[in-house]
């Protein structure tokens, strides 16, 4: 290698120092120590020996870790929910319709508000005297004003139907770019060939489409591991009890809500780990495919 | 009547279909601005009709007795020097990565790029000890500096992407004209890659101005808090006056609104490009 080819890659990599050094000092060895951690009996203070696996062996004796995962199973519901209704919004905008543009804007709004604002707002809505309690009061099914929060079944429904009302913008926006990128040309064809709208929708669109679905999909299943802790935390707090609790929610909680409790903290922190790295590999994969598939 | 078509019924329900959508989109909204004029007495008297007296009471409290302005301020500064910070060291890498590729860079990129999902309940365990170890937990340094870390694989995902499109002609001309490393980059990748450094700035102000999480865990005290945190003080201090909520609501929400009104055409076309959220 000649000097000037020398000099010439000790400049690039200076260039990619400042990241590569954040990433490493903010995220590898934060990763790292976690994975660590979660093998010992840390408590913060005085204990930090090593205890094998027996973290994730307690873990995994818990009721509570148990109902955790069952309410992010449950929560999955929403990612079909609004990748439907996101499609059928995009259809309806690819149409063109009289300001669009305004309502593709507007169903993009509370992607922009903080979650916390969302959930605070759910959390007025279907408090015992908020709005939706007067309504139903109002339109003569006083039984039906329940308190929405206090109960498992109607608490996951809200915090699912926030999830929903946040996302139709995104995924419409998502989906709207999938299908401008299909020439119309095929669409004037099918038209012309005599095709109706049910038979363009099933045997063009969605199979031309499938990829960018099959993104949103892997990227909502992921984010409902992550992304849930400040709906959660405004709307229900987790409960009652470990009712409407996460796993991404149970992290914090075991962390910096109970004292004592860091091991088993990081333990749980890394099973949520391992769940979304596997996720990231597929979704990948898939948007590698995508990429060249739209190119 | 020649020339007239007859009005066709499926537009007009798609578009009333786009209304009532849109409706349940701006109702929350309103719902929370319309109800931060009235007093608590009214708010349970008439939830759903338009307050009485425009007062600006309410909000009136929330600055003088609440204080929310230092939180905004905390914001404001939090957020803007995560975009510079990101954008100067997303810059200097994504240049490399695009225009100076050398053995393995392109493997260092997917290492980086794969780091973006990695959830931050899982880094700040460690990283809230290690602060606290170097007495940073209350400072804003803390979070930027999170948020850095979060926003850098984006970033550069997305500048990457965008500064492959400059032609090489125009570097090359640069460094016959003498331009250095940094000269390059002022001279032709930032004015020219201009577009997607504003997308990814918006995405970075939004996501850190709303974050919450991170910020929870980071700052304790009230007077170093961001907005966003600052509400759930705010929320359970005011638990039975939800017009004080709603006003505090209000104000957190105003700059993220303010910002997509002008920004929005950046942010819709940047969702298609990166994928972000």
């Amino acid at each position: 290698m000649t000097d000037r080819k020398r000099k010439e890659l000790t400049i690039s990599l200076l260039g990619i120092a400042p990241a590569v050094l954040v990433l490493l000092v903010f995220r590898a060895y934060p990763i790292g120590s976690v994975i660590w951690n979660s093998l010992t009996n840390w408590d913060g203070l005085f204990k930090h020996d090593f205890i094998g696996l027996r973290n994730y062996l307690r873990i995994f004796r818990t009721d509570y870790f148990w109902k955790t995962l069952a309410n992010c199973f449950i929560m999955f519901i929403n990612v079909p929910i609004q990748i439907v209704i996101g499609l059928v919004v995009s259809m309806l905008l690819y149409e063109k319709t009289p300001g669009w543009r305004f309502f593709r804007s507007l169903y993009y709004l509370p992607q922009i508000v903080s979650a916390v604002i969302v959930g605070y707002l759910f959390a007025i809505f279907f408090s015992y005297d908020g709005p939706v309690n007067e309504l139903l009061r109002f339109a003569g099914a006083p039984k039906l004003a329940i308190e929405w929060l206090g109960r498992r079944p109607t608490a996951i429904g809200v915090v699912i139907t926030a999830l929903i009302w946040i996302n139709i913008g995104w995924q419409g926006v998502l989906m709207l770019g999938g299908l401008s990128s299909i020439n119309p040309s095929v669409f004037e064809s099918a038209k012309m060939d005599g095709a109706n709208f049910f038979q363009r929708t099933f045997y063009i669109l969605l199979p031309m489409i499938g990829r960018v679905i099959e993104y949103s999909f892997i990227y909502s299943v992921a984010w409902t591991f992550t992304g849930l802790f400040p709906f959660i935390y405004s709307i229900t707090n987790g409960g009652p009890g470990y009712d409407t609790t996460t796993l991404d929610f149970l992290v914090y909680q075991k962390a910096f809500r109970e004292d004592s409790a860091l091991g088993e903290a990081c333990a749980l922190a890394v099973i949520l780990l391992a769940i979304v790295s596997v996720l990231t590999l597929f979704q990948r994969r898939l948007s590698d495919r995508a990429n060249s598939w739209s190119e | 009547m020649p020339g007239r078509k007859p009005l066709k019924p499926g537009p007009v329900l798609v578009f009333l279909a786009f209304l009532v959508l849109g409706a349940s989109f701006v109702f929350p909204f309103l719902y929370m601005f319309l109800n931060a004029f009235k007093s608590t007495p009214e708010y349970y008297k008439s939830t759903f009709k338009l307050p009485e007296h425009y007062n600006w009471a309410n909000f009136a409290t929330m600055v003088s007795q609440f204080r929310i302005q230092v939180n905004m301020l905390n914001s404001l500064f939090i957020s803007m020097s995560a975009v510079l910070l990101t954008t100067a060291v997303g810059m200097l890498a994504a240049y490399v990565f695009a225009k100076r590729p050398f053995r393995k860079s392109h493997a260092v990129y997917l290492v980086i790029i794969f780091s973006m999902f990695m959830p931050n309940q899982v880094t700040l365990i460690p990283l809230y000890f290690l602060y606290s170890k170097l007495g940073l937990i209350n400072t804003p340094f803390a979070v930027i500096i999170c948020s850095l870390a979060a926003g850098i694989p984006a970033c550069i995902m997305l500048l990457t992407a965008y500064f492959k499109g400059i032609p090489d002609e125009i570097c090359e001309a640069a460094i016959l004209d003498g331009c250095g490393f940094f000269g390059i980059i002022r001279n032709v990748i930032f004015p020219l890659g201009k577009p997607a450094i504003a997308v990814n700035a918006t995405f970075v102000f939004l996501r850190t101005w709303n974050d919450f999480l991170t910020p929870l865990v980071l700052l304790t005290k009230r007077e170093t808090q961001t907005v966003v945190v600052a509400l759930s003080a705010l929320v359970s201090r005011y638990q039975s006056d939800p017009p004080y909520q709603m006003a505090g609501l209000t104000i957190a929400t105003i700059p993220a609104i303010v910002m997509y009104l002008f920004l929005q055409k950046y942010l819709v076309e940047g969702v298609n490009a990166g994928s972000i959220k």
